[in-house]
């Protein structure tokens, strides 16, 4: 269509005004979108606990430019769709049929434009829809609230709880790393390489895995013995080794509270017994013929007594322990088992395992054993 | 230019012809506006109107003052249980030659003619209501073994009384087909009624008077012709009578739901034609979906074939049309108009 042609003319005031509805549409999508990036990006600076500087707006600013240029793409008004706006006007289809027959050279074509031409002049352009949706409205009032919600949601909210056990495993490595440097300086180079390798292995170690670490450590204790008795380290130092390994064994296991407790016991320790469950290279004997540390055995003695209970290896190592009672004797100190009896009575007491009539004679009876 | 001159004088020409014809028959016929424009633009279109109505309401009276007002022969068939095809076509009798031998000659009945007023046309037998068919649609007669030309134009305007229905044989869909428009006399209002009364206090006789000839009128028919008509309006129209199916893809719910046989292709020819004549008359050039929607009743009323259900929740199909129309436009509810 000639831009200079009577239908381009009369057309223009309209076109123009679909031009502008469509920039407004553009940029309400834009818009749109920009808040949406925006709060994405601060939402995700949050999550990764991480200053996000001006990334929000960087992502806002080209997310919207890209998405504006798009949109006045799609909706930037084709002729036929302003003609067909205008038609909406009332016209009853005559501007699209003067587009339809623009080239047409017929008697019956020229009328229909000239009709056509002369009824667009007497319309104004006023009542043309805008072509703005409520949806979009909504949309741009919910990417608004999804951006005002991402700035003012606290970032506490996303930090990650401080896992205790992350902890005990820094420890555990700084005491690894410390005893690395200790035999490095003594020249012990293979213990020291030993060490290193146990080090990197729980660096790069899951750290729910705490079983897989306790065996990394045994071996390392294996390969400490082995260098030690094929005349490659010192055996004072492999004893020192092996007492941080064991410090590093039970920290990993949470067993210091547990040690403490057992060493206020005296005698009454129990050895591991056959078919026990054991962790990958425990349970194996020392050079010595003695048995290994052994973590979470089962007792399996009747005697409750067994070789080496309590008693340190030919390495000096203590073993893990845990007070038996002797079930000939009968002798059980309450001390012992009334703080876990009563602890059992007040859980099953919450969980309504006992009969509200018995709770209170149960409340008596350990009120009394507790005087 | 010449071709743009020519074409000007013949819009004009018709909108001069098609106002003075309604102006006449207005004469005659209080009110029934949609039934005077729906009889002018079938009339126009060459297609053939069946009109319903209560009795009394003006149907012959208006089929009279069409004859009146175009300067054309014009028939009137009074159809009764006992009327023969024969009795409409014509039949062959045998006469005596100057040499006196019996020879057979065919003499034409009353579908001879431009205009038939066929009057109560259910109460005729299937048999002579199939004597139209042929002539409905071919504008022919086949009769004794010979083919006859009717005269052109051919104008049937059928009326029927959609009461009284005892002893009446209802219209098959092939014959309904042939109609291009069924239109609805209403009752007349009491203003109506009044004017009614006093002008046939004045004379019993029809005043109109005539204002054109056959050949204007086909002059006419052809300057509509020419309208033209977007692929848009087309396709418009071509999915409204799609959609009247209910085995069709494009079917409307309402159509599943209410519809049990739809439209025919001849329904989009009546309303492309007749919509091409509508915007004329509005002093358009072109045809728009108005055209289409202002013509959708009279063109698929008598068309389309309701279900069981939708006749026993006493839907017309006037009411099944109008609610497929809100269906196809995305609007609500469309009030009758």
């Amino acid at each position: 269509m000639n831009r200079s042609d009577p239908m381009s003319a009369v057309i223009r005031p309209f076109r123009t005004r679909l031009v502008l509805y469509a920039a407004i549409r553009a940029l309400l999508t834009a818009l749109t979108a920009g808040c949406f990036a925006w709060g994405a990006a601060v939402l995700m600076g949050k999550i990764r606990q991480t200053d996000a500087g001006s990334l929000p707006w960087t992502a806002a600013a080209a997310v919207a430019a890209a998405v504006f240029c798009l949109a006045l793409i799609v909706f930037f008004p084709s002729r036929k769709e302003t003609a067909r706006q205008i038609d909406a006007l009332g016209l009853k289809e005559r501007a699209s049929t003067m587009l339809a027959l623009r080239n047409d050279p017929s008697g019956i074509a020229f009328l229909q434009r000239n009709d056509a031409l002369r009824t667009i002049d007497m319309t104004g352009t006023r009542g043309m829809r805008t072509g703005i949706r409520r949806l979009s409205v909504i949309l741009l009032l919910l990417a608004l609230l999804f951006a005002a919600a991402c700035r003012l949601v606290p970032a506490a909210w996303f930090a990650r709880a401080a896992d205790p056990l992350d902890e005990v495993w820094e420890q555990v490595l700084e005491m690894l790393r410390e005893e690395e440097i200790r035999l490095e300086e003594r020249g012990e180079e293979t213990l020291a390489g030993e060490m290193q390798d146990l080090i990197e292995s729980l660096e790069e170690m899951d750290r729910e895995n705490v079983l897989r670490a306790v065996g990394e450590i045994n071996g390392t204790e294996e390969a400490a013995k082995d260098a030690a008795r094929n005349g490659e380290a010192d055996r004072g130092a492999m004893k020192e080794m092996l007492d941080v390994l064991e410090e590093a064994r039970r920290a990993l296991l949470g067993e210091e509270e547990e040690e403490a407790a057992e060493e206020g016991e005296e005698g009454q320790m129990q050895p591991g017994g056959e078919g026990e469950e054991r962790m990958p290279g425990m349970g194996e004997e020392g050079e010595d013929g003695m048995p290994m540390p052994q973590d979470g055995e089962e007792r399996g003695d009747e005697n409750g007594m067994g070789p080496g209970s309590g008693e340190p290896g030919m390495d000096g190592v203590s073993r893990q322990t845990e007070p038996v009672y002797d079930p000939i004797s009968g002798s059980v100190p309450y001390g012992d088992v009334f703080s876990a009896y009563y602890s059992e009575y007040l859980r099953d007491a919450e969980d309504g395992e006992i009969p509200f009539e018995v709770q209170e004679a149960a409340r008596a009876y350990f009120a009394g054993l507790d005087q | 230019m010449n071709n743009t001159l020519e074409m000007n004088d013949r819009v004009a020409f018709f909108s001069e012809r098609y106002a003075a014809a309604r102006e006449q028959i207005a004469r005659d016929i209080v009110g029934q506006e949609e039934v005077i424009d729906g009889t002018l633009i079938a009339l126009i279109a060459g297609g053939n109107v069946l009109l319903e109505g209560v009795p009394g309401v003006g149907k012959t009276r208006l089929v009279r003052s069409v004859g009146r007002t175009l300067d054309l022969l014009f028939s009137r068939i009074q159809f009764t249980p006992d009327l023969m095809p024969a009795d409409v076509t014509g039949t062959n009798i045998i006469e005596k030659d100057e040499k006196g031998n019996n020879v057979q000659r065919f003499v034409g009945g009353p579908i001879f003619s431009n205009i038939i007023l066929a009057d109560e046309i259910n109460r005729a037998t299937p048999k002579t209501q199939s004597a139209l068919l042929e002539a409905m649609q071919e504008h022919r007669v086949t009769a004794g073994g010979q083919t006859w030309m009717l005269m052109e134009p051919f104008f049937v305007l059928a009326t029927q009384n959609p009461i009284e229905q005892d002893g009446t044989y209802a219209l098959p869909e092939a014959q309904m087909d042939r109609f291009m428009f069924k239109l609805l006399m209403t009752f007349p209002s009491p203003d109506e009624l009044m004017k009614i009364v006093s002008i046939t206090q004045e004379t019993e006789q029809e005043r109109a008077v005539q204002v054109m000839n056959g050949e204007e009128l086909l002059a006419m028919r052809e300057t509509a012709k020419q309208i033209p008509v977007i692929d848009e309006v087309l396709r418009y129209a071509v999915r409204l009578v799609t959609a009247t199916h209910p085995e069709s893809p494009e079917a409307a719910e309402t159509t599943r739901r209410e519809i049990r046989f739809g439209a025919s292709p001849r329904a989009v020819q009546a309303l492309i034609t007749g919509g091409k004549i509508l915007a004329l008359t509005e002093g358009r050039y072109n045809v728009s979906y108005d055209d289409i929607n202002a013509l959708a009743l009279p063109v698929l009323r008598h068309r389309v074939k309701l279900t069981y259900e939708a006749l026993m929740q006493k839907r017309t199909p006037d009411d099944v049309i109008l609610a497929l129309l809100d269906e196809l436009n995305g609007r609500k509810k469309t009030r009758r108009a």
